[in-house]
């Protein structure tokens, strides 16, 4: 299918509709009109530079020879489910990262292995037990919750992989769900906890000694381990984040090397930042069923001067992922892929990212992903429960107190999410 | 620890709502299936406002799989590419059963020896682990508050061989059974099962037999009990002094209603001839159909002299015509039947001993007695026949029970092919005699001791009537879905799953439910295979067609024709009408020479004229 094409059938897609019409509201009428053709040149600018410089690939699908060249091997797959507990007052934290294993054409009860390799369930600022140190002082808390649980989960995914790694050494590659590498300095600002000693040690598989303990060193050694490792490990990004990292990586290394005129190159960064599209949207154009972009090197920890004073050293030597986009099939959009540099058998690896995805025709995912995020998954009735039951406790604790305000207090604090007519002030 | 308490034996977790009648639960694979009686440990608060852990059992009615871990959209890719799930990275072993259980009750958690069932009166746990419990406690429950009570060996739970499963004898005998199953479902093994086991308890039985499904009992009767009898009986009517209205019975059964008239003409001829001890039934109506016919020809003497004063001419041409032909009606009934009782007696005289049926009213000792087993043989008759012989022995033996003469002992009725003689208002009542005789046993019965064993394979087609006053059932594979809906209408426990396995169930796979049982329960009928009837049974047709020696038949044919009319009369018979009404129009017209078959067409007018 011609680029042009690819774009006409994209246009009804919500995030082009948006960018269209957000460019239109920039650019006025013309450029409304003329929104098809401009970012049908670039794309088409953009495949013709692509193509004839040799930077897109393909993964062949043959799917019955591929399997059957699989027959023994083992895959690991990686995910972790985030229970969505809200509750007043406190910070319960629920995570548990599953891994599944199989090993196609394993005919034996041994062909799959379904484990729950970390699970976390504590409260943020709870004595014991606890995933981050709490402080001394509990005005020094670190205010930022939503930071502290991502820092967990984010950690504690590859940290799974890692254990499963050690676990299966037959296991040949294992792939994430989610980004492989992800940024860390924002999880390293002054005053941001340390993990425990057990939660590190848990999570690092050895006794990790104090200064280590907090997640940026921790998280980099996590990842430092599963790199060194003989199994090829991946991290497969099911959502359009936004950004033009690639393109904008692909250009720059091909004006650093001197292929590309700086003129061009200034050209084409501003024809990417003109229209807005991310690397998903402009590359579900240009790519064709199976085919991916050469990967490139993408600086995963940039802009360095936003690093903290702290953790500059570490941040410094953190590795950055090997990245491309694979388009699975005409139908569907690309997905990025992450792996570490110096990977070996990539091509083999993308095949098999790409016969997972092709199992999947309609969602275009690897579905040993879609598994074991399903099995991972705290399930929303769970979250539910556990809410219901924790507020139930700090109700009945109020109704154990005499003190008529104190209950009043507690039911409007448990019951009511916002402001509520029926909680107006009584006459 | 105790076996409910014993991680050993869990087998899942409940789930979602619960209630006092039922729950959900997810099990773990492979570890229970439907059917299976299940377990949970639950508090139950009591009248003093305390709580107790009380056993809640229950059983698995329906069990929902689902692979959540198998999009469809996976499968759609695999046939697709023509490729092997389990060369793929799909995954297969990560079902969820969710399994729906039926509660049947809860029983003290330290109940000891005994496990009395009370309706369950508070829900049960959420999150509660479920339980398969071990043989010897399911066995508990089975027979609580009956240890001592006679039983009858129907089988095992289904899917459990380790557990028996019995009726209790005394609601099957008084409070009556219905067998439902379709063909070939089980259901004449589970009746000749429930027959043995009364033979055990020697306690008579009385067949109705219209296949011959129970004469296996007579050919392997060596093997039943010592001291049993089974006697083998084809119908046969016989007069005597004291059951002289056999005839109007007959009469009236077969349809044959009399208007007062006719009954004063028929009471008439009774009275005038006189009956001879142990006389058939058939000769005595020849009589009487002579005797009418001589009363006939009287007074049509009478009619042509001048009428004497003396002549009562209390009946008319037409009242002595309509009771001789109602006698004929019967006669001729009666004649097919001894005819059919001969050729079935010379059949089948090598393998079975035939006895001639007793006279119900006169010696119902002969067919009800204690040990013995009586079948009523009734294959080959028609559906008249048949119908009339059930409703006759039927009748009579249960007026000697209600009578309380103490003639016979309490007795059991087996009634094979049930649809047949209680058949419902839209099938057609009018030439079924028994169905009134069996409303009326089926009602009352339980007072007397005359408890009925219906069995059929058409539901649908049953006396609602009847059938509601079953309360007991053994519910075998039925597939129709008018079955299915009726037997859902009458059996009031059972549930909606229970009634979509019915047409899950293998051969002798069934659901019993009523008072015959604790609770409704699956079974494996136990098959008496050693009784089975070696000499009547499923006949090889296509072998029997391959095999026919059709010139023989034709020969043997041709003879048949031969002896009972002569070749030339009938074919004379035949060709003359058309002949006659060819000729006699050509007559009239005054071309045909030919004068005799305008003779015989005279002579059917006139007949008919006169």
């Amino acid at each position: 299918m011609e680029v042009h094409d690819r774009l006409e059938s994209k246009l009804t897609q919500g995030d082009f509709l948006v960018n269209m019409l957000r460019v239109a509201r920039s650019d006025g009428p013309r450029l409304e009109q003329a929104f098809i053709e401009h970012v049908g040149n670039l794309a088409e600018k953009l495949s013709h530079f692509l193509r004839s410089n040799g930077l897109i690939r393909k993964a062949e699908y043959e799917p019955a020879k591929f399997w059957a060249r699989q027959r023994g091997r083992a895959f690991g797959f990686v995910d972790g489910g985030v229970a969505s507990i809200d509750l007043p007052g406190a910070s319960p934290l629920g995570i548990r990262v599953g891994s599944y294993v199989v090993r196609p054409g394993d005919e034996t009860d041994r062909r799959e292995e379904f484990k729950i390799e970390f699970s976390i369930v504590d409260d943020l600022y709870a004595e014991s037990p606890s995933t981050f140190a709490v402080p001394d002082d509990l005005e020094d808390r670190y205010g930022d919750r939503a930071k502290l649980r991502d820092a967990a989960r984010i950690i504690s995914e590859i940290a799974a992989a890692l254990a499963l790694i050690r676990r299966r050494s037959d296991v040949k590659t294992v792939l994430v769900h989610g980004p492989l590498i992800n940024p860390a300095a924002p999880y390293g600002p002054p005053g941001f906890p340390f993990f425990t000693a057990d939660t590190a040690e848990k999570l690092f598989g050895a006794p990790v000694p104090s200064e280590k303990r907090h997640f940026v060193p921790l998280y980099r050694e996590v990842l430092e381990r599963v790199k060194a490792c003989s199994t090829q490990a991946f991290g497969v990004v099911e959502r359009d984040g936004g950004g033009r990292a690639l393109l904008l990586r692909v250009l720059e290394e091909m004006n650093r090397a001197g292929d590309l005129p700086d003129k061009n190159y200034a050209a084409g960064n501003a024809l990417l930042r003109k229209y807005d599209l991310s690397d998903t949207q402009i590359l579900d154009v240009i790519l064709g069923p199976g085919e991916y972009l050469e990967p490139k090197v993408v600086p995963r920890q940039e802009p360095s001067n936003k690093w903290p004073k702290d953790w500059e050293e570490s941040l410094k030597f953190y590795p950055n992922p090997l990245t491309t986009y694979l388009k699975p099939s005409e139908t569907v959009r690309p997905f990025r892929v992450e792996t570490f540099e110096g990977t070996e058998d990539y091509q083999e690896a993308m095949t098999l990212i790409l016969a997972t995805a092709r199992l999947l025709p309609g969602y275009g995912f690897p579905v040993a992903l879609d598994i074991v995020d399903k099995y991972a998954k705290v399930p929303s009735w769970l979250s539910r429960e556990i809410g219901a039951g924790h507020k139930a406790v700090l109700l009945r604790k109020a109704f154990e107190q005499d003190d008529r305000r104190l209950q009043e207090y507690a039911i409007k604090m448990l019951s009511v999410s916002s402001r509520d007519w029926f909680f107006r002030p009584k006459a | 620890m105790t076996w409910i308490t014993d991680p050993e034996n869990m087998i899942g977790t409940v789930v979602g709502n619960t209630s006092t009648d039922s729950y959900r639960f997810i099990l773990r694979s492979l570890r229970a299936k439907v059917g299976d009686i299940v377990a949970t440990l639950s508090k139950i608060p009591d009248d003093s406002r305390k709580h107790e852990d009380a056993i809640i059992w229950g059983r698995i009615v329906s069990i929902d799989r689902h692979n959540p871990f198998f999009p469809a959209e996976a499968a759609q890719e695999l046939a697709e590419q023509n490729l092997e799930l389990i060369n793929t990275v799909l995954s297969t072993s990560r079902d969820y059963l969710n399994a729906e259980v039926l509660i049947l009750g809860s029983s003290g958690a330290d109940s000891g020896a005994r496990a009395d069932l009370s309706p369950l009166t508070y829900p049960v746990q959420p999150a509660a682990r479920v339980v398969n419990p071990p043989a010897a406690s399911i066995r508990k429950l089975l027979g609580a508050g009956q240890d001592n009570a006679p039983k009858l060996h129907v089988g095992t739970l289904l899917g459990r061989a380790d557990v028996d499963v019995s009726f209790a004898a005394n609601k099957v005998v008084s409070r009556h059974l219905a067998i439902l199953a379709m063909t070939g479902g089980g259901k004449t093994v589970a009746a000749r099962r429930i027959i043995l086991a009364l033979i055990e308890h020697g306690y008579p039985i009385v067949i109705f037999d219209p296949h011959g499904d129970y004469l296996g009992l007579q050919e392997h009767r060596s093997k039943l009990p010592p001291g049993t009898e089974v006697k083998l009986f084809y119908p046969m009517m016989k007069v005597s002094e004291e059951n002289v209205t056999i005839v109007s019975d007959l009469l009236a059964k077969m349809g044959k209603k009399m208007t007062e008239a006719q009954h004063d003409f028929f009471n008439k001829l009774v009275t005038e001839n006189n009956v001879v001890d142990g006389m058939k039934a058939s000769d005595y109506i020849r009589r009487l159909i002579e005797h009418a016919e001589n009363t006939f020809n009287k007074l049509q003497r009478k009619d042509s002299e001048a009428e004497s004063e003396d002549s009562p001419k209390k009946f008319g041409a037409s009242t002595i015509n309509a009771v001789k032909r109602s006698l004929t009606f019967v006669l001729s009934a009666l004649m097919q039947m001894e005819q059919n009782n001969k050729a079935l007696v010379e059949r089948l005289k090598d393998d079975y001993v035939f006895s001639e049926m007793p006279d119900p009213k006169r010696d119902p000792e002969d067919i009800v007695r204690k040990k013995q087993v009586s079948i009523f043989y009734l294959a080959g008759y028609d559906h008249l026949t048949q119908s009339t012989i059930v409703s006759i022995v039927l009748d009579a033996l249960f007026s000697h029970r209600a009578s309380l003469t103490n003639r016979i002992p309490p007795f059991q009725t087996v009634l094979e092919e049930a649809h047949n003689f209680i058949p419902s208002r839209q099938e057609g009542t009018d030439e079924t005699p028994s169905l009134a005789t069996v409303r009326k046993v089926i009602t009352e019965g339980r007072k007397f001791g005359t408890g009925l064993m219906i069995i059929s394979q058409r539901p649908a087609r049953l006396d609602e009537t009847i059938l509601t006053q079953c309360n007991s059932f053994l519910v075998l594979r039925l597939v129709n879905p008018k079955d299915k809906s009726f037997v859902r209408s009458v059996m009031e426990n059972l549930s909606e799953s229970d009634a979509n396995i019915l047409q899950t169930f293998g051969p002798g796979q069934g659901i019993v439910s009523g008072q015959a049982v604790q609770f409704p329960l699956l079974v494996k009928v136990q098959h008496d295979e050693q009784f089975k009837n070696s000499k009547i049974g499923d006949e090889d047709f296509l072998k029997a067609a391959a095999e026919w020696d059709e010139k023989a038949t034709r020969a043997r044919n041709r003879n048949a024709f031969v002896e009972t009319e002569p070749k030339s009369a009938k074919e004379t018979a035949s060709g003359k009408s058309a002949d006659a009404s060819i000729s006699g129009a050509k007559a009239k017209k005054g071309n045909g020479p030919k004068a005799e078959p305008a003779e015989l067409k005279f002579s059917v007018v006139s007949k008919r004229k006169r």
